[in-house]
């Protein structure tokens, strides 16, 4: 299948899914070329009525040369110079995955198709014609600096060869796309794993036999916010016709009854990196920007603005992580409470199994919450002009940086999950109970790859809890 | 004035800085009163109706005993000895009175609902106590599985507990931290308005090119609180001189403002509507749903005292804080380099240097430091991984008091970066002999009583001090034309 590109009102979440995950071609359609052709049309007439004029990277030189001018003959020469992106100077150890690669290349579109980006339709086509091609690499380090020339060096390199006209290289390496890909897959990703949480957090509750109360209907009807609502009628659907007999008579500890305010902080944040994602894919943010002819302006404008520094998405990621490390600690505390409550079997030891019983889970729980706690930190607009050469990018996006935390808080967030599923299967097994129906299929899965713990002789837990750790991202990240 | 508590949008910020700060009366009104009444009736039926069923602190004993079951007797022997403790934190200084009694009025706000199922004459003292003296509460130690600790305080308002008649809650809620969120969102409303202003000198002291903030880019961007910083900027430059600006693009660190004013004008309606809905949905433990309340006629044990959603929202803003702060320095810095910003070099008058003294160069140093402290506070409030309590019970703190001491710390700081900001675009448009936009004419007029441009050597400090606190103290208090709202 191919997804075909008429407007920015085609550059959606869904969209975006089929070309990164599901593989997609992009299709620039006939009527998005013949905008794109027109506003290059009235573009050039706008240089070409005072080619004096101010257009950063078209009459002046770049970066630390953006005072200097250019005289016309010097103008035609660099654009046709620039006809291939330098590859990008970052390295190290890890990539950013391909699907954000192509989310990437997908939303570097969407400065082009309405005609923003002041270039011809070919442009538009090579873009797209690179989804059709090998993926380039991009590594996670090294990529913070104003804008986002950093990663799209990388990127932007692997652009089929063309000619190239006046204002068309800088339009290729300018703009925000990368925060955009970074916010998109964080979306995507999240909507997916906090699925997950509620059902693991709803199956903790099943096995610790707490109390229902905390999750009443009538919570719903009290509160003021949607998240909070959200977050009680998630839990109450995995929840559903739960027993109520057996349960305790008293209250749970503090760290079962606070999960619909926990959780609706993660719904929250969740709620402000989807809403951030969905506007950056269809915000056009090159620099310079071309605005289109209206009404008696003929020939548009062309303006330098700060499009390329997209500030919504550090911040929405660092919550997502920060959120991310909070359900870890909730996830710990349940972990341990369940194999040290007096009303479940010391440890969750198997009778005539050896008496520490899975108590390592409750261990393990540890280390991933401090690293989860490590990638929480905050992203802030670094204090470092490094690149500000002659003044003029003296600040940096941290997009790729918050991003690069992500990855790891979310890995965190998976093995502690993971931890806490095992040790629920565990106590349910126990004490042969079944959980909420809506639970049965995920009880099977953990099950399925972390069988219940008799003994641990001749079983590698390790590598069992890495496959339930794996089979989770693999869930949340292609399951559509 | 006394504000009247009736119904839901009563409960709002306004009313609440009416009474926090404004230090105005408070009072259920009739209608409050008879449901108040009807809550407090059904729920004393209630617990006749069902002796055994666990409602914490009322047929339960507290905290770590409370899996034993209590008989009525029992309850009315532990009510006659009161509340254990008086007082248990200790360190800093007190918290400010506004903050303690925006956690009173959070207190009223549960009552109001029914929720707590307090008498009238409980509610209606509780509400009276705020004409007078609240207690001083320690401004370190305070953290707790929900917020018991600030409560400890408090409860010295409410009436003597062996006289009160059966109820759910005395405010065991987050009233600590939705009260003091409450206040951080109103202030964070007022030093966004600030900090608009201080930003828009800063531009037209640059002559940055006003196509930065070009209304065209409104639609292009997409984002509303993009295009309200860009309407905000355009409408305190409005009618400034558009010629001789610089002929080519600003720094980075201009040409981004609208962008990054956009994400804390975000971060700050985010506040706001966090804390108004917090107000409006306070939970306590247990709590009761009279009839129409809930889904049905029940006392239920909850996580009420946690509220998650304001610490996030707190953090948020004191990252925006930190962002603003170092693009801040940026613009100090710059404005003191010629070769970049084509206004003098270091700010100095013609034919002066800056070794005389008249100039606020190096002054752009003292940013530094403030905004290496504001990085630390800035930091987000996780859940802390320790468990704080002896007992199985109470094993997660709530971070919402460290959030807001947090955020307010960060505030504090802002102001003083602002400040310097500001004397020192004051000072570049009176070295250029430039005029100030009309729009804010009168706000600099404002900054240049504290600090005003330098044509002889002074103690700068000194100056930016005063401007310091006379932004906190506006902040705090509204009634300035510093804060006065952006047309």
């Amino acid at each position: 299948m191919t997804v075909t590109l008429n407007n920015r009102q085609d550059f959606t979440l869904e969209n975006l899914k089929r070309v990164a995950i599901d593989g997609e071609s992009v299709n620039i359609s006939q009527s998005a070329k013949k905008s794109i052709n027109q506003a290059r049309k009235s573009f050039m007439a706008y240089l070409n009525s005072d080619r004096s004029r101010f257009i950063y990277g078209t009459t002046s030189g770049a970066g630390q040369h953006a005072s200097k001018r250019l005289t016309p003959k010097q103008q035609k020469e660099m654009a046709q110079r620039r006809n291939l992106v330098p590859p990008g100077g970052g390295f190290g150890p890890d990539n950013l995955p391909e699907r954000v690669v192509r989310m990437i290349i997908f939303a570097r579109l969407t400065n082009y198709i309405e005609g923003n980006a002041k270039t011809r339709s070919i442009e538009a086509e090579r873009i797209a014609q690179m989804l059709d091609n090998p993926t380039p690499t991009v590594p996670l380090s090294g990529q913070v600096g104003a804008g986002e020339i950093l990663p799209l060096a990388h990127v932007m390199s692997h652009m089929p060869r063309g000619d190239t006209e006046e204002a068309e290289p800088m339009a290729r390496i300018n703009g925000s796309p990368v925060s955009t890909a970074v916010l998109c897959d964080v979306a995507l990703a999240t909507k997916n794993r906090l699925a997950l949480a509620y059902q693991i957090f709803a199956l903790s509750i099943e096995a610790y036999q707490a109390q229902l109360a905390p999750y009443s209907a009538s919570l719903l009807r009290y509160s003021q916010s949607r998240h909070e609502k959200q977050a009680i009628r998630s839990l109450r659907y995995w929840l559903n016709k739960a027993s109520n007999t057996g349960r305790l008579p008293y209250q749970a500890p503090v760290s079962w009854r606070i999960l619909p305010p926990v959780l609706a902080a993660a719904e929250e944040a969740f709620s402000t990196v989807r809403e951030s994602a969905e506007i950056s894919l269809q915000a056009v943010t090159d620099n310079p920007v071309y605005i289109l002819p209206k009404g008696s302006d003929r020939l548009g404008r062309v303006i330098s603005t700060g499009g390329y520094h997209n500030a919504q998405a550090a911040p929405a990621i660092d919550d997502i992580n920060a959120r991310y490390a909070d359900l870890c600690t909730l996830a710990d505390r349940h972990t341990m409470k369940l194999h040290s409550a007096d009303h479940l079997p010391p440890n969750l030891a198997a009778p005539g199994g050896e008496s520490y019983g899975t108590a390592m889970f409750s261990f393990l729980q540890i280390g991933y919450g401090e690293e989860a706690r490590l990638a929480a930190r905050r992203s802030f607009l670094p204090s470092s002009e490094g690149g500000g050469i002659a003044g003029q990018n003296d600040v940096a996006s941290v997009s790729v940086f918050a991003y690069q935390k992500h990855l790891r808080s979310a890995f965190c967030l998976e093995a502690s999950l993971t931890l806490l599923a095992a040790s629920a299967s565990q106590a349910l097994w126990l004490t042969n109970r079944k959980p909420a129906h809506r639970l049965t299929p995920l009880l099977e899965q953990i099950r399925n790859l972390v069988p219940p713990v008799t003994k641990r002789t001749g079983r590698n837990l390790g590598n069992e809890l890495e496959s339930l750790q794996q089979h989770f991202e693999k869930n949340i990240v292609f399951n559509r | 004035m006394t504000v009247l508590l009736n119904e839901i949008q009563d409960l709002s910020l306004s009313n609440l800085e009416r009474i926090a700060d404004g230090h105005e009366k408070v009072r259920f009104g009739g209608p409050a009163l008879a449901n108040l009444h009807r809550a407090h009736t059904e729920f004393r039926q209630f617990v006749k109706d069902h002796p055994r069923q666990f409602i914490y602190g009322v047929t339960s004993d507290y905290g770590p005993n409370a899996k034993r079951q209590i008989s009525a007797k029992e309850r009315k022997r532990l009510r006659e000895l009161g509340m254990p403790f008086i007082g248990l934190s200790f360190g800093d200084d007190y918290l400010p009175e506004t903050k303690v009694r925006a956690m009173v009025f959070a207190i009223l706000a549960l009552f109001l609902r029914g929720g707590a199922a307090v008498s009238k004459k409980f509610a209606q003292d509780l509400a009276k106590a705020l004409d007078g003296d609240v207690p001083r509460i320690p401004a370190g130690g305070l953290t707790s599985p929900g917020e018991i600790l600030p409560l400890f305080y408090l409860m010295r308002l409410m009436p003597n507990p062996s006289e009160n008649q059966l109820q759910a809650s005395g405010g065991n809620t987050a009233c600590c931290s939705v009260g003091m969120a409450s206040i951080a969102a109103i202030e964070a409303n007022r030093r966004l308005i600030v900090a608009q202003k201080v930003f828009a000198l800063s531009y037209d002291a640059m002559q940055a090119p006003l196509e930065h903030i070009d209304p065209g880019l409104k639609p292009l961007w997409g984002d509303p609180y993009e295009a309200r910083a860009i309407d905000n900027l355009s409408a305190l430059l409005k009618g400034t001189e558009n010629e001789n600006r610089r002929p080519f693009q600003a720094p980075v660190s201009y040409r981004i403002l609208p962008r990054l004013l956009g994400q804390a004008l975000r971060a700050s309606q985010r506040l706001s509507t966090t804390s108004e809905e917090s107000l409006q949905s306070m939970v306590s433990n247990p709590i009761f749903f009279p009839r129409g309340s809930g889904s049905k006629v029940e006392a239920i044990s909850t996580g009420g005292y946690h509220n998650s959603l304001l610490p996030q929202a707190l953090d948020g803003m004191a990252m925006s804080w930190v962002d603003l702060a170092e693009v801040a320095r940026r613009h100090i810095i710059k404005l003191h380099k010629g070769p970049v910003s084509h206004l003098p070099d270091r700010l100095v008058r013609d034919g002066d240097t800056f070794r005389t003294g008249r100039t606020t160069s190096y002054i752009e140093f003292v940013a530094a430091d403030f905004i290496d402290e504001m990085r630390r506070w800035a930091e987000p409030s996780l859940l802390s991984a320790g468990e704080p309590g002896a007992s199985e019970q109470d094993d997660i703190n709530a971070m919402g008091y460290i959030a807001c001491r947090n955020e307010a710390r960060v505030a504090v700081l802002f102001d003083r970066v602002m400040a310097l900001l500001a004397g020192v675009s004051s000072h570049a448009l009176d070295v250029c002999s430039r005029a100030v936009p009309t729009n804010l004419d009168e706000f600099a007029q404002e900054i240049r009583r504290d600090f005003p441009p330098v044509s002889k050597k002074r103690e700068l400090g000194k100056s930016a001090e005063k401007l310091t606190n006379r932004l906190t103290s506006a902040i705090q208090h509204g009634d300035s034309v510093l804060t006065k709202y952006i047309a």
